[in-house]
């Protein structure tokens, strides 16, 4: 995993700040910068903290029930171009995720192979996709049980949970376990813009 | 060790100097507060033989109109760090003023402790507190009225000239908070 380097302030930053500013100012470069640090590391995790699925999930959220087939999701995922969606059980419950990672295992190529690998391989014949493929039950395919989050579930698990498991998509289940919305990591990069503008 | 030694090596840049106009106003705040404490004060010397300016106040001057934004020059600090620090002052020279050494060692000292407590530290109550504690029969013959007059009366005086003063500086405010 890339890192980039942390922000940071170096203290010719503060100095051109107090310079900026009128007046003498009756502190270092340096003990602003330690309260500079403290305090932000003090927001950061609050931030962190304080914001929740519920603030910066997507919804309305497009979800399939797991009885649906195969050439269902397909035309579902192509219309609205999507890569993944929760799946329902009969009580409207989250049972499982079902994405291109899963479909792509399901026919036997790589779970992170492109267009251009997949449009091989299919012209090739080298993987044959099975010809019940398309009328296969959504459940059959599914990566279940599903990672959710609740609605109250902060930013930092969030990220934490994406990461560990690998995961691009986390649904946002209400207290009675049925779907309130997404949080993808689409959406996590918009709630960071948003904090650090 | 080591470290100990290193650590007065220093370690960061001094914040930057303040600009011409800063100055300029430094110089017409402080004079005008000089001019209108010690005029006030011959007044008060002839009619009630009462101080209003003693040399703490030019130490104040320097915060007031030269340090403003800091803390130790708002008015809580500049009044109260005076006030608090004359009261103790007065009382160890009532206590120990027989013996010079130890009334300084004391008055000094626990002025800072008091000014600390109180949340008023104002780096001239230190020399309000050594004075009260030294100074000649003029100041020892004042008793308690110190802490009023010079010290109340005079650093209210300077709060308001300080007040009048600084905020003509378009993108400064004085105080940043009065109590």
């Amino acid at each position: 995993m890339n890192i980039c380097p942390p922000l940071t302030l170096s203290e010719k930053d503060i100095l051109e700040g107090m310079r900026s500013i009128e007046g003498y100012i009756d502190l270092t470069p340096h003990d602003f910068k330690e309260l500079y640090n403290i305090a932000y590391a003090i927001a950061r995790k609050r931030i962190m903290l304080e914001t929740t699925a519920a603030h910066i999930m997507t919804t309305p959220v497009l979800a399939i029930d797991e009885e649906e087939t195969i050439a269902t999701l397909l035309s579902l995922m192509a219309k609205n171009t999507i890569s993944g969606l929760p799946v329902l059980d009969g009580s409207k419950k989250v049972s499982g995720v079902i994405s291109q990672k899963d479909l792509l295992a399901r026919i036997g190529a790589e779970p992170s192979a492109g267009f251009m690998q997949l449009l091989a391989a299919c012209l090739l014949q080298k993987t044959p996709v099975p010809q019940d493929f398309l009328q296969l039950p959504v459940a059959a395919c599914m990566s279940s049980p599903a990672v959710t989050i609740p609605l109250e579930g902060t930013l930092e698990s969030m990220m934490q949970l994406m990461q560990q498991r690998h995961i691009n998509r986390l649904p946002v289940i209400n207290a009675d376990g049925t779907l309130a919305g997404i949080v993808s990591r689409t959406d996590i990069m918009n709630a960071y813009t948003t904090l650090l503008a | 060790m080591k470290n100990y030694f290193l650590k007065m090596k220093g370690y960061t840049a001094p914040p930057p100097n303040v600009g011409l106009h800063e100055i300029l106003l430094a110089l017409a705040g402080s004079s005008l507060a000089m001019f209108c404490i010690g005029w006030l004060h011959t007044l008060s010397l002839q009619t009630t033989g009462l101080p209003l300016l003693m040399a703490p106040f030019g130490a104040s001057a320097v915060l007031a109109f030269g340090a403003f934004r800091s803390p130790l020059a708002q008015p809580r600090n500049l009044i109260g760090g005076h006030v608090i620090s004359a009261l103790v002052g007065v009382t160890v020279f009532q206590i120990a003023g027989e013996h010079t050494l130890l009334a300084i060692c004391l008055a000094v000292p626990l002025a800072i402790a008091a000014m600390q407590l109180t949340g008023t530290v104002h780096p001239p109550g230190g020399a309000t507190a050594f004075l009260a504690a030294t100074g000649g029969s003029n100041v020892h013959t004042l008793g308690y009225w110190y802490v009023l007059m010079p010290c109340a009366a005079g650093t209210i005086l300077m709060v308001l000239i300080a007040v009048l003063v600084n905020n003509l500086a378009k993108k400064q405010r004085y105080p940043q908070y009065w109590w």
